[in-house]
């Protein structure tokens, strides 16, 4: 399951245990059985919540997009510069999406490491 | 190769983030946002240990000469970019002092010199493309 994955991806980068992750959500402790057995997911406040916690999106929770950051923090064309290998004379909107996908990773990894840095 | 190593912990040391990421039409490239930098690099289109340091070289080459472009940069920018890196990755991991031993040591040939050096035959042929421009062969 998609979502079970990310998570326990999520919990690893952040170097804590499931169990840790539902204590500081207030979570049940049977939450992990239910959603692994039962094959389900978390209700939308339960999602929000746990994305709110690794500071992902819902989205990138559910696997709907390999972008982390939450749709708050955006980024434009002009928050970033670029250089692609072997650029050819003009991207195509394939091309733009890539960059945009790719200064949104990046930015996001940059909040981590300041957090990091802060902590 | 060593050189790979060394290219990896120079990224490492200029703290420069390193992504394994699927790009559509290209095999890497670089972000810069405000003093940071970012290389992405699709390893699912580097075929060979060589290829790999030819891309991640000259994508390093871009974050630290800071040559990165806005959308619709014009192509001459681009182009200018594009050496900047080249040659700065050059510099850094193939200076003309190493080309110049392995020429008095006999080696001629680019895949000789390219062998004796431990680095990738189409980097090695870079380095005399701009050391050639530069006069200095």
């Amino acid at each position: 399951m998609i979502f079970l994955k990310k998570l326990d991806n999520l919990i690893s980068e952040k170097k804590i245990t499931r169990n840790k992750m539902l204590k500081d959500l207030s979570l049940g402790t049977n939450s992990f059985v239910n959603w692994q057995e039962r094959n389900t997911i978390p209700s939308g406040e339960t999602l929000s919540k746990i994305a709110d916690y690794f500071n992902v999106s819902v989205d990138y929770l559910l696997g709907k997009t390999n972008n982390p950051a939450p749709p708050d923090s955006d980024i434009t064309f002009d928050d970033f510069t670029f250089a692609f290998y072997e650029e050819s004379k003009t991207l195509t909107e394939e091309d733009k999406e890539n960059l945009l996908d790719m200064a949104r990773i990046f930015n996001q990894r940059r909040k981590e490491r300041q957090r990091k840095d802060g902590e | 190769m060593q050189a790979l190593t060394n290219l990896y912990n120079e990224l490492q040391k200029e703290n420069i983030v390193l992504e394994n990421l699927n790009i559509a039409n290209h095999k890497a490239a670089t972000i810069n946002i405000e003093k940071d930098f970012a290389v992405f690099v699709d390893y699912d289109k580097i075929t060979t240990l060589d290829d790999e340091f030819n891309v991640v070289s000259h994508e390093y080459g871009h974050c630290a000469t800071g040559t990165t472009h806005k959308v619709c940069s014009p192509y001459e920018l681009i182009s200018r970019h594009e050496y900047r890196a080249n040659r700065h990755a050059i510099y850094k991991f193939l200076p003309f002092e190493k080309f110049k031993e392995a020429h008095y040591k006999g080696y001629d040939e680019f895949w000789e010199i390219a062998e004796y050096l431990d680095l990738p035959e189409k980097f090695v042929r870079l380095a005399y493309d701009i050391y050639a421009k530069e006069g200095k062969l």
